[in-house]
């Protein structure tokens, strides 16, 4: 636990969300995967942005975060985060049912790596989770890890 | 929906022409009170001019009564010495007395009154007249007492007359003169109060047309000045109207993005959940429970659809819409190659006659309608049986726009139905045979209605269906 303070984890993803629902089946979804995911949930802004800030707590390799939040929003996290020398780089990948222009093109405003739409059909999920893993945590170059 | 974004303001010449009006209004007024004063200053100097007219006329007057005065004295005298010198009686003498004590004070009136200068030397002349007349009534009187005989000898000298005449002549002569002189004097007068009193009216007419003008003036500028207020108070309003109604349309925006979202996440998680029972739990609850795990499943996928289509269906009739020139031919290819699992499941034969005229449209919304009826097309076929399906488009003269056919040799529609088919929601068969949410060819309607055009279908039952859209044509 001591060395987590100032380290990452490759295969840790932390998924904003507030709907039980899609809590479940995203977490099935990436349980299902051939190399399971470590998966680490949050379901309101708040929470997000204290774990985030919890320099005793691995950063993540990426963040699936929703935009319609409690508390404080999807928008909010990503500023917040993007402030940060510790979480700045992090990945985050939109996750949200909507797909309005305005929506969209804030969330890159803000520095979003990725805008993705909840899929309705299941196997599509299940595909875009696969995607997900083979893209942000195999294909890119992961950013340099800033401790401080 | 399309809201105009400029507010023009009032106008600059409008503004301009207020601005010129108003000191137009003002020179005129300023020009009224000028005119105004003139008036009476020259009314003023018309009453100095009648008073001075006046005074000449009672001078005047004057100098007649006392000239008259005279000729009565110089009578009044001579008539006492004739009188005594007929009768000797004293009693005559008293009139003589009296006026020629007179006649020295008025002739002396007469000489002060008179101004003009011809007078004055006949006043003088009268003057030297009287006197000689007086001397002879005092000679012929003085002798009568010494001599009757020779006094009266005197008087037959016809000097006495001589002189009296010499004086009536003078004084007629005088009065004429002086009667001339005020006729002159008051026509002078008269005509320069004439003048005065025309150039007074006219300049109080021009000052009361100026003043009426000048009101005129400003009332015409405090109306346009109210209009520009009024006007001003309803580009307001209509920038108030504008505004609510972006925010209505907004909040409709809204509304449609809640439902949209609020209503697909449980229908997300039904099919989720049903996919995770038939995966995870498929062996335990059997074939029929398989089977029931799959209809729900369609129905949370129906239900999905229907909610995208009313979206689509919502938002084709709020959204902006920009035209240009759309390729038909791109737009079917695209359509078409979207489409292409459709086609290749159903074994479809589709020709697409080439090549094809542009329209003037909004790509995405054309594409949206071909989708749908070549969509339809596939679907409604007799079982067993491939589609055929043929897409062609033709220009029918200058003007006229582009009609576009989606033809197949499908069930048809019977003529009672082919008008309610564009109505959303509308169907015609049973989800079994043939699926759908209704609203396919009410978002075709929809669409070229909004791009200026129309659609229509040519059908029989059994016989295929026509399908035609008309869109304006692109000229360049």
């Amino acid at each position: 636990m001591e060395k987590a303070a100032a380290s990452r984890d490759d295969r840790l993803v932390l998924l904003v969300e507030d709907d039980p629902d899609d809590v479940i089946l995203m977490r099935r979804a990436l349980r299902r995967l051939p190399a399971p995911l470590q998966v680490e949930h949050l379901e309101d802004g708040e929470r997000a942005i204290a774990r985030l800030a919890d320099e005793q707590k691995p950063v993540p390799a990426v963040v699936l975060l929703d935009l319609k939040l409690p508390r404080l929003s999807g928008f909010e996290v990503l500023r917040w985060m993007r402030d940060q020398p510790r979480a700045k780089r992090v990945p985050v990948v939109v996750l949200t049912s909507s797909a309005l222009k305005d929506d969209v093109g804030r969330a890159y405003d803000l520095g979003a790596n990725s805008y993705l739409v909840k899929p309705g059909a299941p196997e599509a999920l299940a595909a875009m989770m696969a995607d997900v893993d083979r893209y942000w945590l195999t294909l890119n170059e992961r950013p340099p890890f800033v401790a401080k | 929906m399309t809201i105009p974004k400029e507010h023009p303001g009032p106008s600059p010449s409008s503004l301009g022409g207020g601005h010129r009006l108003r000191l137009t209004g003002g020179a005129v007024a300023a020009l009224s009170s000028v005119l105004l004063i003139v008036t009476a200053l020259l009314l003023n100097l018309n009453l100095l001019r009648l008073r001075e007219a006046r005074g000449l006329v009672r001078l005047t007057n004057e100098i007649m009564r006392t000239s008259a005065e005279v000729r009565t004295q110089v009578i009044k005298a001579e008539t006492g010495q004739r009188g005594f010198l007929l009768t000797a009686e004293g009693r005559y003498l008293a009139p003589y007395e009296e006026a020629a004590a007179r006649i020295g004070s008025d002739h002396a009136r007469l000489v002060a009154l008179v101004l003009d200068p011809e007078q004055k030397r006949r006043a003088v002349a009268l003057g030297a007249l009287l006197d000689a007349k007086l001397n002879e009534l005092r000679q012929t009187l003085a002798l009568y007492r010494l001599d009757r005989d020779g006094a009266l000898a005197l008087v037959r000298t016809d000097e006495g007359q001589r002189l009296s005449e010499e004086i009536r002549a003078l004084l007629d002569e005088f009065d004429n003169a002086e009667r001339q002189l005020l006729e002159e004097r008051t026509d002078v007068q008269d005509d320069r109060a004439e003048a005065l009193t025309i150039l007074a009216g006219t300049t109080g007419m021009l000052s009361l047309m100026s003043a009426l003008l000048g009101v005129g003036l400003i009332r015409k500028q405090r109306q346009e000045e109210q209009l520009r207020e009024v006007n001003a108070g309803l580009e307001r309003r209509v920038t108030e109207r504008t505004a609510s109604l972006a925010e209505a349309n907004q909040e409709l925006d809204a509304f449609a993005h809640t439902v949209s979202h609020d209503l697909r996440a449980p229908l997300r998680a039904m099919r989720g959940y049903a996919a995770a029972l038939e995966e995870d739990f498929g062996e335990a609850i059997g074939k029929e429970g398989r089977q029931y795990v799959g209809r729900i499943r369609a129905a949370a996928e129906r239900m999905d659809s229907l909610v995208e289509d009313i979206l689509t269906y919502s938002r084709l009739a709020r959204e902006d819409i920009r035209t240009g020139r759309v390729e038909l031919e791109g737009a079917v290819d695209a359509v078409l190659e979207a489409m292409a699992p459709a086609v290749a499941e159903t074994g479809a034969l589709v020709e697409v006659r080439r090549p094809m005229p542009a329209v003037r449209a909004q790509g995405a919304m054309v594409r949206q309608a071909l989708q749908n009826l070549i969509g339809n097309a596939l679907k409604f076929t007799p079982p067993g049986k491939a589609p055929v399906v043929r897409v062609r488009a033709e220009t029918r003269g200058e003007g006229s726009p582009v009609r576009l056919w989606v033809e197949d040799e499908g069930i048809g529609v019977a003529a009672t139905h082919q008008e309610r088919i564009f109505a959303p929601f509308e169907r015609l068969h049973g989800r079994e045979s043939y699926p759908g949410t209704g609203i396919g060819l009410a978002i075709v309607s929809r669409v070229t209605e909004r791009l200026g055009g129309a659609c229509g279908v040519f059908s029989r039952p059994d016989g295929g269906s026509r399908f035609w859209m008309d869109l304006p044509a692109w000229k360049d």
